[in-house]
């Protein structure tokens, strides 16, 4: 949408768009402020400056000893790769799972479709936190307690009813008449999804895929009860150990924070540039 | 079209890439070390995997363990010992799971889910184990106290405790002088109350006391309330929630009294925030010079050694009651078996070893707990002067009176989870202090007349 | 005529069993994995309504009927079951209605390009890649009663005259949760209505102007129709969340003071954590019924599942 030349000269057109770009500025501030306030906390060295009033905007001597400190102690170049590996793995099957589903869902009739949707959405309603003692029960006689593909079934599980929901929103949003054309033509089913209806829904399969990452990544009661090892913790439950009974070391926990959301905002990018590629015009156009 | 296929198939690479990267490695190492973890149920490999659980675990805690573990493992390469270190909060509640679903636990740390654990019957009794242990001749009383603590009959021993808990008042010297008060010899809670008010300036961000009205704070009520009462009290410190003759404390006038104290304290000496404060929140009051006195815990002194300036602050004694009665909730943590451990003699040889009067004083020294051995305590001047000597001035005065449990053989009946939240209902006002403690008294006579007099 | 019919309806008859085994194909992996891992464990819990079961003590685990639900709903001074479900709700609607204003604000005013919109858009997403644990800890360090930066900044604008304890007072303790909340939450319906928008077919625009269609005719009749499911979808699965999404909660505030930020999700943690599975299990139905009612009045007046 380029600015036309009739708006140009219209002076409520310039109204509006001094108040978009103050509100634009007023959210960024807003949003950006708790960040700078972690990243402000987790360079300060000693407690004092930590908790002093008046606070201080930014220290005098800025230190990356909290960064030092957990990445020796913690150890948490391994708990971040535990995450990535579990959270990449997890969500990458949950989707591929899942836009079989939803293109089914979205693209054919069929008794019982209805209910099988509000399968998947009713999920988003069980209280999950009180399945734990039996799903903890469960796994445990299969002996996944404490195992990598365990967890990696936990998550992938975990992931499928949202992915799901969406994606067939996804697809409803994607004109069937293509398809419709390359199913008279002769391709069968599988053929019209793979080769047409997929491609022009990968936005939507990628922000999707990318939601499922953070969320899986950010998981800290799955991982906290069906994992034990150090060696197989996760950042989220590291995160957490920073939480300690008698003092909460901000310093560090900032610092931790940073990192630990560090590369699912490299997603987020990723998916922006993605999505702002306008690939659903280009492809409909092309 | 092309264009965005290139760009979207760039993404997918770039997202395989990095996941193979590590998902290369992941079922590798998942196989490795899911080997040992069987290996208890499958004979073949050698080692004997002994895994324990800490329900505390903190930086400081966990290097101290595993340097006795990593020492232990040298001396006895058949042996493997694994350290479970779940976050401290929801730890109790993890350990619980596994032990119900049978998970490999062969020692844990008591925490707070011990009586839990000892009511399911999912603990073994030690007494046959430590009957030839020469640690025991050491143990301080205190901590003999503590390994039958929970037993009904007084005898059983369930754990090995690994430190002891007792809870002392913090006052901040820099404070006291500004205002020019000085301490009192022995602290009683008219002195808490009055000094923390003349303390108190809100105006200039000095509060008197860092008050504690969220979690746990019921127990510093409790404390209080027992403080105010005399000699009817029950004599077993599993059933300090009853007087002598069966009625429960909440009932008495005193307890009408403590609650109006409390919140005395709340209203007139402590930040209005505190009503939502813990341990954390109290610390850190305490230590930014916010609070001039609090009530906490021995491992608190650590803190404070390490983040204060030594000239600004002091310990004194926990507070003595208008009864003339101290309250010490003596508490601690320790090491116990459980009754499904498959290796019960190596893990009961690693749990002395862990008890041993060299590394008991390690570990305590680094987590700041008072050791289980009287030889320690003399011996390390850490614990046998400075801020620790103020443990043995209270135990000269013997006023302090054990308290364990409110009423251990009726616990689960009694529901206890909201305490917390219907103290803060009362200081808000929304409660009366009569329909408070005519709530919880109930509660504990429902459970006396349905399984009478325990103690 | 009677026997080319047959072959006819053969051939159908194969297309649709073929389409039954494709349905059956790409639908199975899903429905089995969501019923085996997350439908399997809540129900099998759901017993434990009617017991007192307690991991303090398994031994004395007994049947009590409805007992749990009369302590629910029972009245009486120490029953904060009816303020919880008002804290919830409050919760809710207070959280849900800002976030989606604004996000789908921000969406329009991004949909349109301007010089560093991907930087832009790369900074609003960013509160959502944030665990709602962590959110919750962070707010509360700003919120901060006896310093804490958002009281130093009030200060410093004259609005207060000395730190307040936010977080400690009930009346404003939900509100500051409600406001974690909703930074939390704006980027997902920016990121959501986004995608939405860039998935409209530019020639519908197009199609519209030559119409004559002004901005806001063009948005009624193109914009609104074709994201109008996301947003009915979005804001379903929004509310769901806030309302079971409790660790911002739990992490912020405890739910105190004095029970003035409980919710429903978060009191079954806490019962949890306490071992009164019994309790919390009888809790979670109770919550579960909520939603579902709430779920199908929903998908009632906005349409949604119906085939069209």
């Amino acid at each position: 949408m380029q600015i036309t030349k009739r708006e140009r000269s219209d002076p409520k057109f310039w109204v509006g768009q001094v108040l978009r770009f103050a509100f634009l500025i007023i959210h960024l501030v807003v949003t950006v402020f708790p960040f700078y306030w972690m990243l402000n906390t987790s360079l300060k060295g000693s407690q004092a400056e930590i908790y002093a009033f008046p606070v201080i905007y930014w220290p005098e001597n800025p230190t990356f000893q909290n960064y030092l400190n957990i990445a020796v102690k913690g150890n948490f170049i391994r708990f971040f790769t535990n995450s990535f590996t579990y959270a990449g793995i997890a969500s990458l099957i949950g989707v591929i799972i899942s836009v079989m589903s939803a293109y089914v869902l979205s693209r054919m009739r069929f008794k019982g479709r209805n209910w099988l949707l509000m399968l998947f959405l009713g999920t988003q309603m069980l209280p999950g936190v009180c399945g734990f003692a039996i799903k903890y029960q469960m796994m445990s006689k299969m002996h996944l307690i404490n195992t990598v593909p365990g967890i990696l079934l936990l998550y992938t599980s975990g992931v499928i009813p949202y992915s799901v929901v969406t994606l067939r929103s996804f697809f409803d949003g994607v004109p069937a008449s293509l398809e419709e054309a390359a199913l008279i033509d002769g391709c069968n089913r599988p053929q019209t999804m793979i080769k047409i209806s997929v491609p022009l829904m990968l936005p939507g399969i990628a922000s999707v895929l990318i939601f499922d990452f953070v969320n899986t990544w950010n998981d800290f009661g799955t991982a906290n009860l069906f994992l034990d090892s150090t060696k197989k913790k996760t950042i989220a439950v590291a995160l957490y150990s920073l939480i300690k009974s008698y003092d909460i070391a901000w310093g560090e926990l900032m610092a931790g924070t940073i990192i630990a959301i560090l590369p699912t905002m490299i997603l987020f990018s990723l998916l922006r540039k993605y999505m702002v590629a306008g690939l659903v015009n280009g492809a409909v156009k092309g | 079209m092309k264009k965005s296929l290139v760009s979207l198939i760039l993404v997918i690479c770039m997202i395989a890439a990095t996941l193979a990267g590590c998902g290369g490695a992941a079922p590798a190492s998942s196989g490795g070390e899911a080997a040992p973890a069987s290996e208890s149920a499958a004979p073949s490999g050698e080692k004997i995997l002994i895994r324990m659980i800490d329900s505390l675990a903190a930086d400081n805690r966990t290097t101290a363990l595993n340097k006795i573990i990593d020492a232990y493992m040298k001396e006895n390469p058949n042996i493997e010992i694994e350290l479970i270190s779940p976050p401290a909060e929801g730890s109790d509640a993890k350990i619980l799971n596994m032990l119900n679903s049978e998970e490999q636990l062969d020692i844990i740390d008591t925490g707070n889910s011990f009586s839990s654990a000892l009511n399911n019957g999912w603990i073994e009794p030690l007494n046959d184990y430590l009957k030839d242990w020469d640690g025991m001749n050491t143990l301080s009383d205190a901590a003999k106290g503590r390994m039958t603590c929970l037993s009904q009959d007084g005898k059983t021993q369930y754990c090995i405790p690994y430190g002891i808990y007792q809870r002392l008042l913090f006052y901040r010297t820099d404070l006291f002088e500004k205002a020019g008060i000085t301490a009192p010899e022995l602290w009683t809670y008219d002195d808490w109350y009055e000094i923390g008010k003349k303390l108190n300036d809100p105006a200039n961000g000095i509060y008197g006391i860092g008050f504690r009205g969220g979690s746990r704070g019921s127990n510093v009520y409790d404390n209080i309330l027992l403080t105010f009462i005399g000699d009817d009290l029950c004599e077993n410190e599993n059933y300090r929630g009853f007087l002598k003759d069966g009625t429960s404390v909440y009932r008495t006038p005193e307890a009408v009294e403590a609650l109006e104290y409390y919140k005395k304290v709340y209203e007139e000496c402590s930040p209005s925030d505190s009503i939502a404060w813990g341990f954390a929140e109290m610390v850190q009051g305490f230590m930014s010079g916010q609070c001039a006195i609090i009530l906490q815990d021995n491992d608190v002194i650590q803190s404070c050694e390490s983040g204060l300036d030594p000239n600004v602050w002091a310990v004194g004694n926990y507070p003595i009651g208008p009864s003339g009665y101290g309250s010490q909730p003596t508490g601690y943590g320790g090491w116990a078996l459980t009754k499904k451990c498959e290796h019960k003699d190596e893990a009961i040889k690693f749990m002395e070893y862990l008890s041993s009067a060299e590394n008991n004083g390690a570990f305590c020294e680094a987590t700041g707990l008072i050791p289980i051995h009287t030889t320690t305590i003399e011996q390390n001047s850490y614990f046998s002067s400075g801020h620790y000597s103020v443990f043995n001035q209270m135990d000269e005065t013997g006023k302090y009176r054990v308290f364990t449990s409110w009423g251990l053989g009726y616990s689960d009946i009694v529901e206890t989870e909201d305490r917390d939240e219907y103290l803060q209902k009362y200081l808000k006002g929304e409660v009366s202090a009569e329909d408070l403690l005519d709530n919880w008294a109930s509660a504990w006579e429902a459970a006396y007349k349905e399984r009478g007099q325990l103690w | 005529m009677r026997r080319v019919d047959p072959t006819i309806e053969d051939i159908s008859k194969k297309g649709r069993r073929r389409d039954a085994v494709f349905i059956t194909l790409m639908v199975l992996p899903a429905v089995i994995l969501v019923i085996w891992q997350m439908y399997y464990p809540v129900i099998a819990g759901l017993r434990l309504a009617f017991t007192n079961y307690n991991i303090q003590n398994i031994n004395r685990v007994r049947y009590v009927g409805f007992k749990n639900f009369i302590d629910l709903f029972k009245p009486g001074p120490f029953n904060d079951f009816y303020r919880t479900m008002w804290n919830s709700l409050v919760f809710v609607l207070g959280a849900l209605i800002p976030q989606l204003i604004i996000g789908f604000a921000l969406a329009l005013m991004l949909n349109r390009a301007f010089r560093g919109r991907s930087i832009y858009q790369g900074v609003a997403f960013a509160p959502w890649a944030v665990s709602g644990f962590v959110i919750g800890i962070m707010w509360r360090w700003m919120f901060n009663g006896m310093g804490g930066v958002i009281n130093d900044l009030l200060v410093k604008a004259g609005i207060l005259k000395e730190p307040f304890g936010w977080l400690s007072s009930s009346s404003t303790a939900l509100f500051c949760v409600i406001v974690a909340m909703v930074w939390y939450g704006i980027p997902f319906f920016t990121i959501m209505i986004t995608a939405a928008l860039q998935s409209v077919p530019q020639e519908l625009y197009e199609a519209a102007e030559m119409d004559g269609a002004g901005r806001i005719a063009k948005f009624k009749a193109v914009t609104l129709p074709h994201i109008k499911s996301v947003i009915i979808l979005t804001t379903l699965l929004r509310v769901i969340w806030i309302f079971t999404g409790s660790d911002t909660i739990i992490s912020m505030t405890g739910g105190g003071p004095a029970g003035s930020t409980q919710i429903l999700t978060s009191k079954i943690y806490y019962q949890l954590m306490d071992g009164s599975y019994g309790k919390a299990s009888a809790t979670s139905i109770v919550c579960t019924l909520i939603m579902v009612l709430y779920t199908l009045f929903y998908l009632k007046i906005t349409k949604f599942a119906e085939d069209d």
